[in-house]
């Protein structure tokens, strides 16, 4: 098993491919992270919400990746011409441009997703929660995740409450936009009472009170130092690179 | 700053910041609820910086983006300048009194809009060449062939979406600040600045 502080910089070593690398290395290291996902099982979906989310942002990113390069290469009109019908032409350098684009955004997004879709964010709370960040950032991380649990039902809940009342939840769009405040408010005015109660228990019960508790995870073992470093090293050669050798 | 942003997160600051966390991410839920083309991804960034103030708007809007990361839509990261400038220029709309009436709300939103396209162009331009695989893409493209190069196009796409999309945002949390009753506005550290602005009864 990989330490999550592992994974978090084997990700910020594929942003750094991503911003400092040529676009061949950087397909190549999409095609890298694919792997990763597939066949490590430390950087696979922790859950079965995690990969059928990465199921699904993968394919998104194909159909946008072919709708990009499609765009760039129709309404980008230098260089040769590699396709023709009729009217309809694509240029090789509107393909090449949508290329070196998408190739970084995809590493980018790809090597974020494997910190995030191999690490539950309360693993990542309690990693900030063990950092030197102030613990009232911990805490708002922690309390949001339980209000992102409870919004869905809560809208679902007014949104029934609304109809049968007879509220008008179709129609035009400012109709619409209407119904959106009506389904706001509530929303908020319930939150926002939650929110004074629990911020009157939290000062009850000290917990914004300097010194605080932190919340303690293992320290890293030999072999993930060691992996660590790997990678934190190779970041700094390549961001070296970049700015002082490459043109 | 470490004291002010204590000072803004005592109390019901903190659950507030979370929960407006939570809204940022949430929102698109909703306006999906009642089929609106609409992505509203920084009203709860505007509302904590209305009634708390500018450290915690800014901080629910970088917290916003790191979650987002991890929920889904990492290169939202690298536009985390974009939500403090959200977060403290909707502080001081709040501060000026621009929250008071709709019309100086939609002025609020424009001028909000056309920061975020300035502190925006630049990222989507350089990290990013133009392109965030979003629907806003199409409209990049179409610049960049009508003959801008990248940094242009994607600061007249920003300016051509952008006001709009704070503006409707503005309005929404206009909207929501006069329907909240006094005694709740009244817990948060900037109820008397709204109070003295903001004709709340009306």
């Amino acid at each position: 098993m990989i330490d999550q502080r592992v994974k978090l910089v084997v990700s910020l070593f594929f942003a750094c491919v991503a911003l400092t690398c040529p676009v061949a290395v950087r397909v190549g290291s999409i095609f890298l992270t694919f792997g990763l996902f597939a066949f490590a099982a430390p950087f696979g979906p922790h859950s079965a919400g995690a990969r059928l989310f990465l199921k699904r942002f993968i394919l998104y990113s194909l159909a946008l990746t072919l709708a990009v390069l499609l765009l760039n290469s129709l309404l980008i009109p230098n260089g040769a011409v590699l396709f023709a019908l009729g009217p309809v032409k694509l240029f090789s350098e509107g393909l090449w441009f949508g290329i070196e684009l998408l190739s970084r955004l995809l590493l980018l997004s790809f090597g974020f997703l494997l910190y995030f879709a191999s690490t539950p964010l309360r693993d990542f709370a309690t990693l900030l929660q063990s950092s030197k960040i102030p613990p009232q950032v911990a805490s708002i991380v922690l309390l949001s995740l339980y209000f992102i649990e409870e919004i869905p039902g809560r809208i679902e809940m007014i949104h029934a409450a609304q109809e049968s009342r007879g509220a008008a939840l179709r129609g035009s769009v400012v109709a619409r936009a209407r119904a959106f405040i009506s389904l706001l408010s509530p929303l908020i005015v319930s939150s926002l009472i939650e929110s004074i109660q629990r911020g009157t228990t939290l000062e009850l019960r000290g917990s914004l009170l300097d010194p605080i508790h932190r919340s303690q995870i293992m320290p890293l073992d030999l072999f993930s130092r060691f992996l660590l470093l790997i990678f934190v090293v190779a970041a700094v050669i390549l961001v070296m690179w970049r700015l002082f050798y490459a043109t | 700053m470490k004291q002010r942003i204590q000072k803004e997160l005592s109390g019901p600051g903190l659950p507030l910041a979370a929960f407006c966390v939570a809204l940022n991410l949430s929102a698109g839920q909703l306006a999906a609820a009642v089929k609106l083309p609409l992505y509203l991804d920084s009203i709860g960034t505007i509302l904590s910086a209305v009634l708390v103030g500018p450290w915690v708007g800014s901080l629910v809007g970088i917290l916003s983006n790191v979650l987002a990361a991890g929920l889904g839509n990492p290169t939202l990261l690298f536009f985390t300048p974009v939500m403090v400038a959200i977060g403290s220029f909707s502080a001081l709309a709040g501060r000026l009194g621009l929250f008071a009436t709709r019309y100086s709300c939609v002025l609020g939103g424009i001028l909000q809009g056309l920061l975020c396209a300035a502190v925006s162009a630049p990222i989507a331009a350089f990290v990013f060449g133009g392109t965030m695989l979003a629907g806003t893409d199409a409209l990049v493209i179409f610049f960049r062939s009508i003959g801008n190069n990248i940094l242009q196009s994607v600061f007249y796409q920003g300016l051509s979406s952008d006001p709009i999309d704070k503006t409707i945002s503005y309005l929404i949390v206009y909207a929501l600040l006069h329907r909240l009753p006094e005694r709740i506005i009244n817990r948060f550290p900037n109820s008397p600045r709204l109070s003295k602005r903001m004709p709340l009864d009306d």
